[in-house]
């Protein structure tokens, strides 16, 4: 901090000797300087927020125990018998994996973040472009994995390790402009500071993830850049207009383009064609529904039994709603929902600009998936794949979120003191 | 903040202002809004819509599997079986499975070869199991045409296709066979069991390839061990085993008892849920099974008498017969034709029927042309065949109505009795014919001018004359007969156990009322419909002591184990007539046998009172001719009507109920009384005979000594195939009643085993007859034997009973009637 402040244009240039004023104003200015530097140190010591680790941590630990219930006969039935707790294990080992990043991250000060942004931007934007480069492997890419007929895995060769690059590039999405957007101030209101830069990056990221095709992860990227930019202080015509262009996009995607236009059709009336293009959803419906007010019981879904497709996974909110029934889905989206609030609490009580802007988009992100992957499969809104947060199964995608967490209780722990608490 | 307000800049707090709040519009949105809305709409889906993704849910996730129940046996009152259930099969081929099955070998072998190939290898492919494989195998097995099995497996998007239904237990196991490799297309078997006992192939002692697509699934048919009889009392079931006519239809839901299921939890691939033991089972619960009034030996014989009468006079319509118990309503014997056979009830039976329908068919071809489309044509044809089995499926007896003529009129003759307007001593004047107010024409009496003359009211009936029963219908009146019809049960069904049965035709009460042109005619049995049925209790009602009783078939429902679940208990409608008009009809009607126009049913040995009927079928210049008989005559057990529908006028006998129907009733009589434990009566007169010595035929020809003993009114049979007689039994000289049998023995020696003499004092003349005739012995009548009084029985025998005497012995048996010694 120190040398940053010598570094400035107008320090640099003020060469004379200084006045007795002047010195004493310095002096004073160097002591003030200290003691926020001091005070900041003592704030990032400060506790890591309890109710929001509680949170996280009850999620993860139900998450677990759901996935371990939707997977269970998928599992037997893949490896015939021999390992149905192969979808848990895995999960497992990530989920712990995860919560040991979480909270290693959460003991960093989350100013240093700041100089990941624009290296990781760099980075996520290199490694989309990996993922959709052509090349010889089985898929016809270099280092593209094709999978549900769409390209959006990296794998490391050599080693079963993959990943979704587009994963971080969410993140990196969020750090990059809580940073930039945190020293903007009131330049946020003009197009060429407050707009121009960032619907670049946007349409670079989501352009390179929605040809993987990865419609959901585009959406994502989208939705949580355009939110920290209404959020930094952009103008509201602005939004508007974004608002304006994103329902002309979204009608020219799903209309126009054909893949989706049947996606359309079939998310309107699923029983139309309830063993082809609907059988997925009024699957989900039927599995959603017949849990009723207390549900089957956990562990007692009977559509798990290979009825409904991707239960383990993009689905498994319909088993958690077949199995523990209205009450019990309804707790669970409670707990999501004071995750989300008690986010959201941080940023409006994190130390400065960047630490809420950081939180906002994290929190975003977590808030907009769990709407959109539960909206899909309520067939609230159509179908796309996209992950339930803490409970869906992918390992790199949990690490990553409980990483995520870490930040939010990272900047959770220079929190202002309030007198709410 | 406040405190040190120039640490920040305006710009910086109006940053942070607007971040704050715009934060909290986005908190707000994500935190409460989503979730509200998300909440909203999981409340409609598990809430709202449950019951309805339950049911759908449950139907996906469950299998059921109807557990068949077995179908009730049918008995006749003998405890023989008429009808019976047996388990079968119905192979079923899922061409789709077929085409996948093909599929997943063509991969396999593509497989092998390629990895031959990359190994460097030879590799010969083994042949294909494929659907012309399946075809020649299950049409060798099936006896279905291979054709047509490949043209079905062809539509892959078929996934259920019944090959053969009701496959018995020895073909489904070869196909079972063929299903598991065990044997070829051709038969040939392909595997062995190995010293462990499992079954491998012959060939290569691998593991034989089973055959997807194929499955066997159970089922059951039904026998009819007795063929076609009884068979339009008993009626049929249909392919999927529910009763569809006669008797099996009228007791399906007591004969069918209830399907079980079972209930099993299942995972997408309809295979059981893992860990699941929550399957629901419903019992099965057998039928019940039946045992009927029906005798099948009284039917056989009812049947062998009907067939051989339509038969010699070639009715165009065949005809019924009806045997029923006078005292119960129970129907013994039934019988309708044309029949069929239960067990193949689509083929056509019966002779007349079937060129009846050759005709109808030949027509509609011919007329090819009126019809506008092929569809219309084929429908002509169809109707034509349709026709045809109904007409054989009809029961008559009860399923259809005709005019009864003569055989009605113990009807009238009871009811002029019980009202008084006439009496045995009445007499009735008949000069061939007769005059009624408001009909222009006589009605004709069956013997013209000049008629009968003057008859009592015993001698008219005998006489069958219609003037009198005319005469007496008018003397009853409108109001009074009318109401006897009803009475008599004419106008209602009778209510038998059996299904579809139809009501008689009558004129409506006031337009009967109105003249008496119909009361003249209905007293002779014409203008008006009965059906057999309702006649044949009518006339039971006239002879029982008055009593209309509701026909019946079935007397008791077992359960599967053979408990009696219910057991009928026959109950009198009602008393129609008293039991002296009863009494008075009775002997009428002995008259018309013994002395009157139904001599011809006379039965050697029995009482019986019957009544003759050659009935006008109104508008045509057919006949029905029918005959109604009952025995004993003095005390009535069983009653039988037959008809015959327009026989042929040109077989040389008079078309009359006396001479065509009234001799086949009397054998069919003299078969059924007997089975039915009503001995024969014999009188004195038939018993004693003369007596005559026998002669001596020791060295006789056979045929001079036949000769001789006819001449003399002897019985005789034959034992051993020589030209001469040999021996014989009595010897000659011997004094013997002129009935008796004498035994000639043609070669074959005669046995000299003694015959032991059984005691029959106490007995009536018949039963001692045919206790001493079963011994081998000759019964000579003395004493009083007067039939009539219904007293006579044995009071001493002259060879005390246990002696051993020699075959063909002579035992005297004195009879008394011993009511006099009271």
């Amino acid at each position: 901090m120190m040398t940053r402040q010598r570094r400035t244009p107008a320090a640099a240039r003020r060469r004379r000797p200084l006045t007795r004023e002047e010195a004493l104003a310095r002096q004073e200015r160097q002591q003030r300087q200290r003691e926020m530097e001091e005070e900041s140190r003592e704030l990032a010591r400060g506790p890591l927020d309890l109710p929001f680790f509680i949170l996280v941590l009850l999620l993860t630990g139900i998450g677990l125990v759901m996935l371990l219930s939707a997977s269970f006969p998928s599992a037997y039935y893949e490896t015939e018998g021999r390992n149905p707790l192969s979808y848990f294990i895995r999960q497992g080992v990530f989920a712990i994996m995860g919560v040991a990043a979480m909270l290693f991250i959460g003991k960093i000060n989350y100013q240093r973040f700041r100089a990941l942004a624009k290296p990781l931007l760099y980075v996520s934007i290199i490694l989309l472009v990996l993922v959709i480069l052509p090349g010889p492997n089985q898929y016809g890419k270099l280092l593209g994995i094709r999978a549900n007929n769409a390209v959006r895995w990296l794998g490391i060769p050599g080693t079963s390790f993959q990943f979704q690059p587009s994963e971080i590039a969410k993140l990196a999405v969020v750090l990059y402009f809580a940073d930039s957007i945190s020293k903007k101030k009131d330049k946020m209101r003009t197009f060429r500071y407050g707009i121009a830069p960032y619907a670049l990056v946007l349409i670079v990221l989501a352009a390179l993830v929605g040809v993987e095709p990865h419609l959901s992860g585009a959406i994502l990227i989208l939705g949580v850049g355009a939110v920290m930019m209404l959020v930094g202080g952009i103008q509201w015509r602005w939004v508007g207009g974004a608002v304006a262009a994103a329902g002309a996009m979204l009608y020219l995607v799903l209309v126009v383009i054909g893949y989706n236009s049947s996606r359309i059709t079939y998310w309107l009336d699923p029983w139309a064609d309830q063993r082809g293009a609907g059988y997925q959803l009024s699957q989900s419906l039927t599995t959603i529904g017949s849990g009723g007010l207390w549900g089957v019981g956990l562990g007692k879904s009977r559509m798990k039994y290979l009825f409904l497709p991707e239960e383990h996974n993009d689905f498994i909110f319909a088993i958690v709603c077949e199995e523990l029934g209205l009450i019990g889905a309804s707790i669970i989206m409670l707990l999501f929902a004071a995750l989300i609030l008690r986010g959201f609490w941080i940023a409006l009580h994190a130390r400065d600009r960047f630490g809420s802007l950081l939180v906002v988009g994290i929190m975003t992100l977590v808030g907009l998936q769990t709407f959109l992957n539960i909206g899909v499969v309520t067939g609230l809104l159509p179908t796309t794949g996209i992950s339930l947060p803490f409970f869906s199964y992918g390992g790199t995608a949990l690490s990553i979120q409980l990483a995520e967490m870490g930040i939010v209780l990272s900047v959770s722990r220079q929190m202002k003191p309030t007198k709410a608490g | 903040m406040t405190k040190n307000p120039r640490r920040k800049s305006d710009a910086a707090r109006r940053a942070n202002q607007v971040i704050r709040g715009r934060t909290m519009l986005i908190m707000l949105v994500l935190g409460v809004a989503t979730f509200t809305v998300l909440f909203l709409k999981l409340y409609n889906l598990q809430i709202t819509q449950h019951d309805r993704f339950k049911a759908l849910a449950t139907e996906q996730q469950t299998d059921s599997m109807v557990i068949s129940a077995s179908r009730g046996t049918i008995y006749d009152k003998n405890g023989e079986i008429m009808a019976i259930s047996y388990d079968v099969e119905n192979v079923i081929l899922d061409p789709g499975g077929v085409q996948d099955f093909v599929e997943s070998q063509e991969q396999d072998i593509a497989d092998a070869a390629e990895k031959a190939a990359e190994n460097g290898e030879t590799y010969t492919p083994p042949e294909v199991l494929d659907q012309a494989y399946i075809a020649r195998g299950l049409s060798r097995i099936l006896d279905v045409e291979e054709e047509t099995i490949l043209e079905h497996l062809e539509n892959t998007a078929n996934r259920y296709w019944e090959v053969k239904k009701k496959v018995d237990q020895d073909v489904a196991d070869e196909v079972r066979r063929f299903i598991n490799g065990e044997i070829d297309d051709e038969g040939n078997q392909l595997t062995t069991t190995d010293a462990d006992g499992n079954t491998v192939l012959i060939s290569t002692g691998g593991r034989p390839k089973r055959l997807q697509g194929i499955s066997l699934l159970p089922d059951t048919k039904r026998l009819y061990p007795f063929g076609s009889l009884a068979g339009n009392v008993m009626g049929f079931v249909n392919a999927s085993n529910v009763g569809a006519y006669g008797l099996e239809a009228a007791y399906d839901d007591v004969l069918s008892g209830s399907t079980g299921l079972t209930i099993t939890p299942i995972n997408a691939n309809s295979t059981p849920l893992l860990f699941s033991g929550t399957e629901q089972m419903i019992d099965a619960e057998n039928g019940n099974s039946l045992v009927l009034t029906l005798d099948t030996n009284v039917q056989y014989a009812l049947e062998k008498g009907l067939e051989s009468m339509l038969d010699k006079y070639d009715a165009a319509n065949g005809g019924t017969g009806i045997v029923m118990n006078v005292n119960t309503g129970a129907v013994v014997a039934m019988a309708s034709y044309p029949n069929y056979d239960p067990g193949d009830y689509t083929t056509i039976l019966d002779e007349t029927l079937q060129a009846q329908l050759d005709a109808d068919l030949a027509e509609i071809q011919q007329n090819r042309g009126s019809y506008d489309t092929e569809e219309d044509y084929n429908k002509a044809l169809s109707d034509a065949r349709a026709n045809a089995q109904y007409q054989q499926w009809l029961n008559k007896c009860y399923q259809a109505t005709y005019e009864p003529g003569s055989t009605f009129k113990p009807i009238t003759l009871a009811t002029a009795l019980e009202e008084g307007v006439v009496n045995m001593n009445t007499t009735f004047t008949c000069t061939g014919s007769i005059h009624v107010e408001g009909w222009g024409k006589a009605i004709n009496c069956s013997r013209r001018a000049p008629g009968h003359g003057t008859q009592t009211l015993k001698v008219a009936t005998g006489n069958s004359c219609n003037p009198a029963f005319v005469t007496m219908g008018l003397k009853i009146g409108t109001q009074a007969y009318y109401e006897y019809l009803r009475s008599f049960g004419l106008m209602e069904a009778t209510g038998i156990d059996l299904p579809g049965e139809v009501e008689g035709i009558f004129a409506g009460e006031e337009s009967f009322n109105s003249n008496v042109v119909s009361l003249a005619a209905y007293s002779f049995g014409q203008t008006f419909n009965v059906t057999p049925l309702e006649l044949i209790r009518a006339q039971a009602a006239t002879i029982n002591g008055g009593y209309l009783y509701t026909p019946y078939v079935v007397e008791q429902v077992l359960d599967d184990e053979g408990n009696i679940v219910s057991q009928h208990e026959p109950q009198a409608v009602r008393q129609v007539i008293s039991e002296e008009t009863s009494a008075l009809v009775r002997e009428c009607l002995e008259w018309v046998v013994s002395d009157g126009g139904g001599r011809n049913g006379q039965v050697t040995g029995y009482r019986i009172g019957g009544k003759t009927g050659t009935a006008d079928k109104t508008g045509t210049k057919d006949v029905v001719v029918s005959f109604m008989c009952f025995a004993p005559a003095d005390d009535p057990e069983y009653i039988m009507l037959l008809t015959m529908d327009t026989p042929s006028r040109t077989t040389g006998t008079a078309v009359f109920g006396g001479t065509m129907v009234a001799p086949v009733a009397s054998q069919i009589m003299s078969e059924i009384l007997p089975l039915l434990g009503i001995e024969p009566d014999y009188t004195a007169e038939e018993l004693v005979g003369a007596d005559t010595t026998v002669p001596n035929m020791v060295g006789q020809t056979r045929a001079d000594a036949e000769e001789r003993l006819t001449s003399l009114g002897f019985a005789y049979r034959t034992v051993g195939d020589g030209d001469t007689v040999t021996d014989q039994t009595p010897a000659g000289g011997a004094i013997v009643p002129g009935n008796a049998t004498i035994i000639l023995y043609l070669g074959q020696e005669k046995p000299d085993d003694p015959c032991t003499v059984p005691n029959v004092v106490g007995m009536t003349a018949s039963a001692a007859n045919k206790a001493l005739t079963n011994a081998g012995l000759i019964m000579k009548v003395t004493g009083t034997t007067s039939a009539s009084s219904g007293n006579v029985y044995a009071l001493t025998q002259s060879v005390a009973s246990g002696t051993e005497v020699e075959a063909g012995t002579v035992v005297t048996v004195q009879f008394g009637d011993n009511s006099v010694l009271d």
